[in-house]
């Protein structure tokens, strides 16, 4: 009976041990896993300007897929691409930073592009972070 | 002709807030960097989604987006945002401040300005008047770069560090800026 006990405290620990282990080492959100909302950049843009509160209550935090042109490509400073999509007028637009190994080939600006990614709100741009292209 | 007077006055607003603007610095992609360090553990995180923009009288703001911190682990990203920051309610924090001796900088000649801004932190529902010390920098290119490292009190800003992990935070928060801004 006492070792019953005891194999079942043991168990119990090692239990406790394997999820701790499991939670400190979880990996961050992947757009892969996701099942992103397709939205198109100027749509996008115009709802956060229109209504900053509301369009985060629809948006924030969600995976989108957002489609439009091209506006300006560049680096940040700690080296991701970041693909800047133009929203419903020359100001606004869609901020999409790629996540690591996903910036595979360079968008020509000008073109269409469609990418998806994690909203994470709006500064003066909506913010996408964690992107890939999708096309 | 009141309307010709009208019109010019229109004019001459339009002009006049176009070429002040023309004066401003911007960016969208401005680094922060923030990092708690006690004896039992290492917080470190960097945000490059910060919108910044400085105009030539020395008025600016910061508009960061909360969630835009990544850590090194997720579950730490996790706490931060859901337990301290609240991000889904509050999802961005501003800075917005004067330059109070702009004079001191020559934005037509490189170099790095050591500078005093005053202004108003915003922080999840909390609003405090305080004093940032920094750098601006202008480069070759007429680019500048807005340099500062100050001291944030979790506490400050009703982000509450609960008893349980009380050792592994620290009372103050360091943090970095390092943001590049183009005209």
């Amino acid at each position: 009976m006492k070792k019953a006990i005891i194999y079942l405290l043991l168990l119990c620990a090692l239990l406790a041990a394997g999820a701790g282990v499991y939670l400190w080492n979880k990996p961050h959100r992947n757009i892969e896993d996701a099942r992103p909302m397709p939205v198109n950049a100027a749509e996008l843009s115009a709802a956060f300007e229109a209504d900053e509160a509301g369009a985060n209550r629809k948006y924030l935090n969600q995976p989108l897929t957002v489609s439009g042109i091209v506006g300006e490509v560049a680096d940040n400073d700690s080296g991701q691409m970041v693909v800047f999509i133009r929203g419903y007028d020359d100001l606004s637009g869609v901020q999409c930073t790629l996540r690591e190994g996903a910036a595979n080939g360079k968008p020509a600006v000008g073109n269409q592009v469609t990418i998806s990614g994690f909203c994470n709100g709006y500064t003066t741009v909506v913010i996408l972070d964690d992107c890939k292209f999708v096309r | 002709m009141r309307t010709i007077y009208a019109v010019i006055a229109a004019v001459v607003l339009l002009l006049w807030s176009t070429l002040s603007h023309a004066q401003d610095y911007t960016t969208r992609k401005g680094q922060v960097q923030f990092s708690s360090s006690t004896s039992a553990e290492l917080i470190e995180a960097t945000n490059n989604d910060v919108a910044a923009r400085l105009s030539a009288d020395g008025k600016g703001l910061f508009i960061i987006p909360v969630k835009s911190f990544r850590f090194k682990k997720a579950l730490m990203q996790e706490h931060f945002n859901e337990n301290y920051m609240e991000s889904d309610h509050y999802p961005k924090a501003t800075y917005n401040f004067t330059v109070t001796d702009i004079e001191r900088v020559d934005l037509n000649t490189p170099g790095r300005y050591s500078v005093r801004t005053k202004g108003t932190m915003a922080i999840k529902d909390v609003k405090r008047d305080i004093e940032v010390p920094g750098y601006i920098v202008v480069a070759d290119d007429k680019t500048i770069r807005i340099e500062a490292d100050f001291s944030v009190v979790p506490a400050d800003y009703n982000i509450v560090i609960p008893k349980l992990v009380e050792n592994k935070i620290a009372r103050t928060i360091k943090v970095k800026v390092n943001s590049s801004l183009n005209k």
